[in-house]
């Protein structure tokens, strides 16, 4: 059976329009599990338009929410929504895939993942000392360390899928959505943080991917 | 507070005997202005002109505090002059040294100088040349053709005497004399042109009197002519005079002469010819007056007791004149408006010194008040269920009526009022102006719903709707603080979600 990258499919009925109204737009929202914010995360312009993709669903349970928004004598009125709840998604091992083309994608083994909070700091001379102080900055770099499998780096399909995703992050800006099926709302977003270790290469100990967690840009929930 | 005056025309006006003798004609001419008059005849003092039906009433503010009202009567003495009337005449004529000549029955010999008869005597004599001194009188002219002499003499009357006895010298010779007594003469200037002595040695029967010129009009021109003893026979006066007195070898004509200027010669004719010697002059007439007797407010029908006449004489063209005063100054400090009914009105009467007429072309009255609060609007309401909603609101002048108005509503973002709709200067809107329905040109900007807002309304009085004439605009303004409650629309249906993984 071939890997298929997760998504919910989404769909719904289309509007009917009441009186003046003027269709603006479908909102498809989804509760972010780690902010219980209800992200938007399509607005979609076209009223034939009744389904939607979604590539970055938790893994887990995820809930949907669809409202409508009309323009009504000039002012933009937004509907209640209808819900779904209960969406439920469950894989074995980790999918990356570049937030914004979901086809740019990767299938690792990981085992664990390792979360780490690091300080911007540094050691400098400072005035009438005579050894190096350190000082703090107001850096805070969230990092993954995925503990992969090395069969993972023995696969050309998925070496060849890991270094396109490290090339696209420098001739496309690529942002990676990163998901481990194994653990509920285990979804980050992120880069790869400077590469494959070396020593992976000769197949011995455990290959680990690091990665730095980024800040996403809005409307890519 | 905005002040403001309302002046209207009457719809009755009638002649009311409550006071004078004198009752105005055609008082209902007085109705409206259009130089077609009511009119009284002096001399005297005139009835009341009583005016009301100014329609006042519903016109003015409830609330309003009445400051001053004005009679403001267009009206004119326009003779402005009285007529001179023949009172009485009276002859004398001997042969004696002096001559004895009764004054004309009748005369005004006393009263306020200017009012009295001007007596005017002519004595025609034969045989003396010396002039005649005769207390208390002045010498208008004498011509002297030989052997006799015309002398014509002036005086305002003054306590007369019954007669006077004139010296007058040369017994056996023969003398006339005629008095006449003058009414409407101006006392203190008496003479209304030079004085044209003349006369014929050489037994004419044409006397030529040469012309003189006046210097007012309706002069009374008048002309002395006597004759030498000889008989003239028949003596046809000059065309268009009258006879005035005649004895013996004595006539006086007079004429009145309309327009001021020279008068031309006149001609008097004898059958026979005969030497005469004539002198020429006119008199002037007085100025006759207009004043005010009486001038009132009527309230309720009845006339009060403040009097605002004014003491200037009636100007001679028409005029209007402004006869005002507070409450109090009419007499009624208490007055309010509901007062001002149909029953308000004036009450007007003059005194005429003159037999003359004198005219009031219009009476109307100006009302002066202020209005406490120009527009008063209750707080607008809005629909704001919906986007740009129906604002209604209430603009009254002090309780009476709506407005007709150029109004002006925004609808602001609270609580930084920010302009989100100004619907501009709406003219002619009404308390139940729609805003923004139909196809708005520029709707209300992008409102959301649950949007705090403020409409607000200011409503200013429209010009052409201006109830009392003035032209103030006035202005009032409301607000109504609210947040946006759009109905919703329907929340869409069907929304399902399918989990796609590698084991689907």
């Amino acid at each position: 059976m071939a890997d298929v990258l997760p998504y919910a499919a989404v769909s719904w009925t289309q509007y009917t329009l009441a009186g003046d109204d003027e269709f603006v737009s479908y909102n498809l929202k989804r509760l972010n599990l780690e902010t219980e914010v209800w992200d938007v995360i399509a607005t979609i312009e076209e009223i034939d338009t009744t389904n939607w993709h979604d590539y970055l669903a938790f893994p887990g349970s995820n809930s949907y929410r669809l409202t409508v928004t009309v323009d009504r004598l000039g002012a933009i009125i937004e509907s209640d929504p209808d819900e779904v709840t209960g969406v439920e998604f469950a894989w074995r091992g980790l999918w990356g895939h570049e937030v914004q083309d979901a086809s740019q994608q990767v299938r690792l083994q990981a085992s664990t993942v390792q979360q780490r909070v690091q300080q911007g700091q540094t050691y400098r001379l400072a005035a009438g000392r005579r050894h190096e102080t350190l000082f703090a900055g107001p850096l805070l770099a969230r990092t993954l360390a995925l503990e992969l499998i090395p069969e993972d780096l023995r696969d050309p399909v998925t070496v060849t899928a890991l270094e396109r995703l490290l090339d696209r992050q420098y001739t496309a800006g690529a942002v990676l959505c990163v998901r481990w099926g194994a653990r509920a709302g285990a979804r980050y977003i992120v880069q790869i943080d400077g590469g494959v270790d070396e020593s992976l290469s000769g197949g011995l100990g455990r290959p680990s991917l690091p990665l730095r967690r980024v800040a996403m840009p809005d409307g890519w929930a | 507070m905005t002040v403001r005056t309302q002046t209207r025309y009457p719809t009755t006006v009638v002649s009311d005997d409550a006071v004078g003798t004198l009752a105005w004609s055609d008082p209902d001419k007085a109705e409206v202005e259009d130089n077609d008059p009511a009119t009284a005849t002096g001399p005297g003092t005139t009835e009341y002109l009583l005016a009301s039906g100014y329609g006042f009433e519903g016109t003015l503010p409830s609330t309003c505090d009445l400051i001053e009202i004005a009679l403001l009567p267009r009206r004119r003495n326009a003779l402005a002059q009285q007529a001179i009337t023949e009172v009485d005449t009276t002859t004398a004529s001997g042969i004696g040294t002096s001559l004895s000549i009764n004054v004309p029955d009748g005369v005004v010999d006393s009263g306020a100088p200017g009012t009295r008869d001007v007596l005017i005597l002519t004595v025609r004599r034969t045989g003396s040349t010396s002039a005649i001194d005769l207390s208390g009188w002045e010498e208008v002219g004498t011509a002297s053709v030989s052997p006799f002499r015309l002398t014509v003499l002036r005086r305002v009357a003054d306590s007369e005497p019954a007669s006077y006895s004139l010296s007058l010298g040369a017994n056996g010779s023969s003398k006339h004399a005629v008095m006449t007594a003058w009414r409407g003469v101006d006392n203190s200037s008496p003479l209304a042109s030079d004085v044209s002595p003349s006369g014929n040695a050489n037994n004419p029967t044409s006397h030529v009197a040469p012309e003189v010129t006046t210097t007012v009009a309706n002069a009374l021109l008048n002309l002395s002519i006597g004759f030498e003893d000889a008989i003239p026979g028949t003596v046809t006066p000059p065309s268009g005079m009258d006879t005035t007195g005649s004895v013996g070898s004595l006539r006086v004509f007079t004429e009145t002469v309309e327009a001021a200027g020279a008068t031309g010669s006149r001609t008097t004719t004898t059958a026979n010819g005969v030497d005469s010697a004539r002198v020429m002059f006119a008199l002037r007439p007085a100025p006759a007056t207009v004043v005010d007797d009486a001038v009132r407010l009527v309230v309720g029908g009845v006339v009060g007791d403040g009097d605002r006449s004014s003491a200037t004489p009636w100007a001679q063209a028409y005029q209007t004149d402004t006869l005002s005063g507070t409450l109090a100054e009419w007499d009624f400090a208490d007055l309010v408006v509901g007062d001002i009914d149909s029953d308000f009105g004036c009450a007007l009467s003059a005194t005429i010194d003159g037999p003359i007429a004198v005219d009031i072309d219009a009476l109307p009255i100006r009302i002066t008040y202020d209005v406490p609060m120009a527009v008063t609007i209750t707080a607008p309401t809005a629909d704001i269920t919906q986007p740009n909603p129906e604002v209604t609101w209430g603009a009254e002048v002090d309780g009476s009526a709506i407005v007709q108005a150029s109004s002006r509503v925004r609808i602001l973002s609270r609580p930084s009022l920010a302009v989100l709709y100004d619907s501009g200067v709406v003219a002619g809107a009404t308390q139940a102006h729609v805003v923004g329905s139909g196809t708005p040109s520029t709707p209300w900007a992008t409102p959301q719903n649950g949007q705090a807002i403020r409409i607000e309304v200011t409503v200013t009085e429209d010009g052409t709707a201006d109830p009392d004439g003035t032209g103030d605009p006035i202005s009032g303004s409301a607000t109504f603080d609210c947040t946006t409650d759009f109905t919703l629309p329907a929340a869409p249906t069907g929304l399902a979600a399918v989990a796609v993984t590698e084991a689907s």
